[in-house]
């Protein structure tokens, strides 16, 4: 298939993944406001940002960080609109919707026409909101209907689309988005957790991390209803059978990669499957012995970004003189 | 249809190789010559089955007695993915009426373009690599490129996309580069190649024309088509028909005034009430002057205007186009049509049974085009 479709495939999975990444994770959130402390609302919103590599865009949050006695339920409201409708952010779920669905627009032909009914519908849903509109009745089942939305176009992808080239472009895509933002994710809480600034949040909402990517029930189910922070995190890590573990996400793309097969700028398909190789090693053999899990993650993080790089170069962006002619 | 597009065809591959036409009088030299539309480039190029145009959209208009053809569209016309969506919409919504009669079919019009395509294959391959060049997903007519690109199983390429090597024409797949042999192109000439035509297109591609030159890669439409769909040499159709094929025009054109005439100017002047006035390069119904519209202000002021430039400008009589019911506001009301059909032309020339049916929306108006605020309806061709 052309290159710039696959690539345009390729960034609808990212830009999904992130969508409903952001949405769960915001849904957490806004139920985190109901009963929490301030401190711990101020902690979900340094883990969301720092993990996302974002800043509002509002000039009155500058100095948001700087958690101080005057931090209140106005700064949650500004903060909440930045991830979820602030256009100029790209990480919003607004932005990375609109994103998600130009792709498509541009990729109409790639894709099954449920596939793009689908998306559009669900664009259409959010488009002209804001964040009044959501804040005081049903915020949290705005975020949990954006999951929703990303979850039924993914169904109607494994319904629909032809199991070529496009499909495992748009899985990479997607699975490539939910191993990054995992790794970042875990990485921030696991500093959190050794940190003297959050000291007093030891242990805090590790079940509601659970919850929130799919995992409780599995956890339960295996290690009861005690939660052992180094457990967690060794499950939303290493957890082979858990669909939302990073290297559940490793083996995936693996696969992926090996059914594309040879890629036209060879020597770039040759190391990003070497970069998917060593990740997976690394998750699977040295995370369980490793003494400086942070390390590990931040490590695992620019492997990651490299894996991506090295697959943009071998098959969206490769120069004319590697490729293969027919 | 079929006998005019034969003519266009033959005067463009004979203006861009022996100009037999010019040097027999037939159509003076500096009209073809000095026309914007001319491309020099094209001189001396073998057009691949002697067919520049295989896509043409001829416009028809129906008056009192019989129908007349209003210009022809040669270069990259549009609008047929309409005619199909159009179809489609009937059938679903008036299941029964439509079901009623034997109306002919228009959704076979993709398979018709792949064959027609498909024969400008320089290798005369059974499977040729065709593709759709769009200006991309900002351009009006990008649904219809993304359209046709499905309807007949080719990639829907930006210029990017492509690049020229040792003379061919390769698309980056992700299987690395792909000979493209056809090249249905959706832009027009001036973006078409930043070496030959625009050097700021950031559309095309470069040395596109020195592989079509070079007949590794087929065009369809050539380039410099719209020299015959110039409206100044719109007049001389009539007269290529008999030149070329020896036969009587069966379409009539539009009675037209060349204003670069001085009899022809000064009757445009003197009648400017009664006529249309259009600038010879021009297309989407822009920069029309319908004298009928006019306070004699503007009339005065446009005569000024055409007799400083009256090369660029023809004239045609405001014609009493047929109307059509239509459903307007909750009201049935009578607005003007005309119809596009599409002829596509390869090692012969195919038709489907149906038009791009246009519809001036603003009550009274003449001008159809979409790009003017123009509608669009269902035309239902039956069976006898």
């Amino acid at each position: 298939m052309l290159a710039r479709s696959a690539h345009g495939l390729y960034w609808i999975g990212r830009y999904l993944k992130r969508v409903e990444h952001t949405s769960r994770l915001m849904e957490l959130q806004m139920n985190a406001l109901v009963d929490c402390t301030w401190d711990q609302i101020h902690f979900g919103w340094l883990r969301l940002f720092r993990h996302l590599k974002t800043a509002p865009h509002n000039e009155e949050l500058v100095n948001w960080e700087e958690h101080g006695d005057s931090w209140g339920l106005t700064d949650s409201f500004a903060l909440a609109d930045e991830l979820s409708f602030v256009m100029e952010n790209e990480s919003s779920i607004l932005s990375c919707f609109t994103m998600g669905r130009e792709n498509a627009r541009q990729m109409r032909h790639c894709i099954s026409s449920e596939m793009w009914i689908c998306l559009n519908k669900a664009y259409f849903e959010i488009r002209d909101l804001s964040i009044e509109d959501i804040w005081t009745k049903d915020s949290m089942q705005f975020y949990a209907n954006r999951v929703q939305d990303v979850n039924t176009f993914m169904g109607v992808c494994a319904a629909t689309l032809y199991r070529d080239e496009r499909w495992e472009f748009l899985q990479i895509g997607r699975l490539i988005e939910h191993a990054q933002l995992m790794l970042a994710l875990m990485s921030f809480q696991n500093k959190s957790t050794d940190s003297v600034e959050f000291e007093d949040l030891e242990h805090y909402d590790w079940w509601s991390l659970l919850h929130c990517f799919q995992a409780d029930e599995a956890y339960q189910h295996y290690f009861g209803a005690k939660i052992q922070p180094e457990l967690v995190m060794n499950m939303l890590v290493a957890d082979q059978l858990l669909p939302n573990s990073i290297d559940f996400s490793l083996n995936q793309i693996a696969d992926r990669l090996s059914a594309l097969g040879e890629a036209p700028a060879n020597r770039h398909g040759a190391m990003a499957n070497r970069f998917i190789g060593r990740l997976i090693a690394l998750i699977r053999f040295e995370w369980p012995d490793a003494e400086n899990k942070t390390r590990m993650l931040t490590l695992a993080e620019s492997l990651a970004l490299k894996l991506h790089e090295h697959i943009t170069a071998a098959w969206f962006n490769y120069e004319v003189d590697d490729s293969v002619r027919f | 249809m079929i006998q005019r597009i034969a003519a266009l065809n033959k005067f463009i591959v004979d203006i861009y190789g022996p100009a037999r036409i010019l040097a027999d009088g037939v159509i003076p030299i500096d009209h073809v010559r000095g026309c914007p539309q001319y491309r020099i480039e094209m001189q001396g190029v073998s057009i691949p089955l002697d067919v520049p145009v295989g896509i043409c959209g001829t416009d028809l208009v129906r008056v009192s007695d019989g129908f007349r053809v209003l210009e022809d569209n040669l270069r990259v016309p549009s609008g047929v993915s309409y005619m199909i969506a159009n179809r489609q919409a009937t059938k679903t919504n008036f299941r029964e009426l439509y079901r009623r009669y034997r109306v002919r079919d228009v959704e076979k019009y993709g398979t018709l373009l792949y064959e027609t395509l498909r024969e400008f294959d320089p290798n005369g391959s059974a499977d040729p690599c065709i593709v759709l060049l769009t200006p991309g997903v900002f351009n009006s007519a990008f649904y219809e490129h993304m359209f046709l690109a499905d309807e007949i199983g080719a990639e829907l390429v930006e210029g990017r996309d492509l690049l020229v090597n040792d003379g061919f024409v390769y698309m980056r797949t992700t299987s690395g580069l792909r000979k493209v042999d056809v090249i249905y192109r959706r832009i027009d000439d001036d973006f078409l190649d930043p070496l030959f035509y625009r050097e700021d297109s950031i559309l095309g591609v470069p040395g596109l024309m020195h592989a079509y030159r070079k007949g590794n890669v087929a065009l369809v439409n050539a380039p410099g088509t719209g020299i015959a769909d110039d409206k100044s040499i719109y007049v001389y159709v009539p007269d290529m028909i008999r030149y070329y094929l020896s036969e009587d025009p069966i379409l009539q054109n539009v009675e037209t005034y060349l204003c670069r005439e001085h009899e022809d100017l000064e009757y445009t002047l003197d009648n400017l009430e009664q006529l249309v006035v259009k600038p010879v390069g021009g297309s989407g119904g822009y920069g029309l002057f319908i004298g009928a519209d006019k306070t004699a202000a503007e009339r005065d002021e446009f005569s000024k205007q055409l007799r400083e430039d009256p090369e660029n400008y023809i004239a045609q009589p405001i014609l009493a186009i047929s109307r059509a019911p239509c459903w307007i506001e909750r009201n049935i009301e009578p607005r003007c049509v005309d119809l596009r059909p599409f002829i596509l032309t390869g090692k012969e020339s195919r038709l489907v049974g149906g038009a791009f049916c246009r519809i001036a929306l603003p009550r009274g108006s003449l001008v159809v085009n979409s790009s003017q605020g123009g509608g669009a309806k269902d035309l239902w061709v039956v069976k006898n």
